[in-house]
């Protein structure tokens, strides 16, 4: 199947990228839904369902998305991600930033949109009405 | 063949170089930005490296082939099939303009029939980037020209399976053109000689036959690709979870707003109005009025199955009811009275689409029409479904070239890529444009070359 439509995370997938590819580079995305299926400890990465452990460098950061690179570390462990659970942590804080908000509004067609116009109106530049949505809704966020 | 005289042949080179040129000084502008192109062009790339003949699927074949046909002939992945896409664009104005001529005789309304396709923000759109809608619209336009061919006395069985063979190329690329071929056979049934009839189907069949034939042996399901689309949208994407009042009504909008957007309001209430008139004073001859089949059918569907969710709210599906409809712009131009007004609304419609298209998401629609459901759905289309009216193809900001550049910089043969996915456009962009050796997570599965 091809074209615009998701698929669902299938960790048989990851699995067989890793053994073909074991040096990458990692893109995340500050909304993506790829953080809810890694922990980090320090420079160490697995993935959900996945008995591979990645050592990973310093993350690039590209507006909303984090490039890491990548290198398998641990062979087959069935219990990777289990032993990462104990002291590893999400790779984005739980609390909704800026970096959140602005990654949302721009993956929004609608919303972004909404932005665009108010830009117009307003007679500013783009990036001025998404840095005051963004400070908006980091304020509802605050509220909250 | 009447296009072949002066002035319709100066007319028609005319519009498809003026097609080619602008298209061409737009295309630095332009980058493949939809995740449906990008499958394609990975797709076409992987047949070319090892070509073979498909026989079943889930999207039709044709496009692939020419899209690895002109990969061989212009260097890179991308080049070659927006190269195709260009073409098929403007060269549709050749069977458009000259459908026109055949059945209405109008000079003055086939010339902006035609204009008014090859510069619709939608055409735009589709024509710079590997998307199907443009060479299936060209081929559709062929057979609707070759079918105009000849008259009832005189038919000429050449026309019949010409025409059936370029519906049944559309139909290898597209999947509206299956419906099609009932209603174009309806057509030619109400005007021509059942052996007529039968030529044409015949030919305009062999795809069909040959795909149900493929998709049986495989999947063990005749409509397999159909089937597999209503699965995809309505089960995996669930666009019928949650259907409100202001989602119905956006639904019953898109496509004759979308159509209003795509040739300007003013040409879609000149064309509406005139061809209304013309049916209840009964100006048009029975040939003109069988040749409105096609159109009706295609719409009812469209309005259908847009209704029931199994039809993606996409302006570029809008290709087959501008194929279809526009050939009766010269109904606007029939009688005497107020003549010259209609002409200068016409040329001022055709002049205001692309400028219009930059208007329609700055209007607040929820201000104008109210906080109803009108309203809302107004609003929500504009602001949701913009995107494939910018007429260049292009994702805005710096940041998804910035990454791509990171990417690239850092990588070595044999690495891996692994996107989270980050939007359809920005997702698939870096997909077609890193190191080989990506996956997309959340995203489609995509094959990329290794």
């Amino acid at each position: 199947m091809y074209g615009a439509k998701h698929e669902e995370y299938k960790a048989e997938d990851v699995i067989g990228f890793l053994g073909e590819h074991p040096h990458g580079q990692l893109v995340f995305s500050r909304t993506g839904k790829m953080q809810d299926k890694v922990l980090l400890a320090d420079t160490l990465l697995a993935f959900e369902g996945v008995p591979t452990v990645l050592r990973i460098g310093e993350p690039r950061e590209f507006r909303g998305k984090w490039l890491y690179t990548y290198d398998v570390a641990v062979g087959p462990d069935p219990s990777a991600f289990d032993s990462l659970r104990i002291q590893g942590h999400r790779i984005f804080t739980a609390e909704k930033d800026a970096a959140y908000f602005d990654d949302q509004i721009r993956r929004d067609e609608a919303w972004y949109s909404k932005v665009r116009r108010q830009a117009f109106w307003k007679r500013e530049p783009i990036d001025t009405t998404l840095r005051d949505n963004v400070a908006y809704m980091l304020s509802l966020e605050a509220g909250n | 063949m009447k296009i072949l005289q002066q002035p319709y042949k100066r007319d028609v080179l005319l519009i498809v170089l003026a097609g080619i040129i602008a298209r061409l000084i737009a295309l630095p502008w332009a980058q493949t930005v939809h995740a449906d192109a990008v499958s394609r062009v990975h797709i076409a790339y992987e047949w070319l490296l090892d070509p073979y003949y498909i026989k079943e699927g889930y999207w039709g074949p044709l496009h692939h082939y020419l899209n690895g046909l002109f990969m061989l002939i212009f260097p890179g992945k991308v080049t070659g099939p927006v190269v195709l896409n260009i073409l098929c664009a403007s060269l549709t104005a050749i069977p458009l303009y000259g459908f026109a001529i055949n059945v209405f005789n109008s000079r003055k309304g086939a010339l902006l029939a035609s204009l008014l396709y090859v510069f619709s923000p939608i055409v735009w759109w589709t024509s710079l980037q590997p998307l199907s809608e443009v060479s299936y619209g060209f081929f559709l336009a062929l057979s609707l020209y070759a079918l105009s061919e000849g008259t009832r006395d005189k038919p000429e069985y050449r026309t019949a399976m010409f025409a059936g063979f370029f519906l049944t190329c559309a139909a290898a690329i597209r999947y509206e053109a299956w419906v099609i071929i009932a209603a174009f056979t309806l057509v030619v049934f109400l005007q021509r000689s059942w052996r007529y009839t039968l030529a044409f189907w015949s030919f305009a069949m062999l795809f069909p036959a040959a795909w149900m034939i493929g998709n049986h042996f495989e999947y063990g399901d005749f409509l397999y690709s159909v089937n597999q689309n209503d699965v995809w949208n309505m089960g995996k994407e669930g666009i019928n979870d949650d259907v409100s009042a202001v989602e119905r009504m956006k639904r019953v909008l898109f496509f004759p707003w979308s159509f209003g957007s795509n040739v300007s309001p003013i040409v879609a209430g000149l064309l509406a109005v005139a061809l209304i008139r013309a049916v209840i004073k009964k100006r048009l001859s029975k040939d003109q009025l069988i040749w409105l089949i096609p159109f009706v059918v295609m719409a009812a569907v469209f309005q259908k199955k847009a209704w029931d969710g199994s039809l993606m709210l996409h302006h570029r599906f809008l290709v087959t009811w501008l194929i279809l409809l526009l050939p009766f712009v010269p109904v606007i131009f029939m009688g005497t009275k107020w003549l010259r007004f209609r002409t200068v609304l016409m040329v001022l419609g055709l002049i205001s689409v692309i400028p219009m298209t930059f208007l329609w998401n700055k209007v607040h629609y929820t201000k104008r029409l109210g906080e109803g459901v009108l309203g809302q759905a107004m609003e929500e289309l504009a602001m949701g479904y913009y995107r494939e009216l910018q007429i260049i193809p292009r994702i805005e900001g710096t940041d998804t070239e910035d990454l791509l550049r990171a990417i690239n910089g850092a990588g070595v043969p044999g690495d891996g890529l692994m996107l989270d996915f980050f939007g359809w456009d920005r997702s698939y962009y870096v997909a077609l444009h890193a190191l080989p050796n990506t996956i997309v997570m959340y995203g489609a599965p995509c094959p990329t070359p290794s």
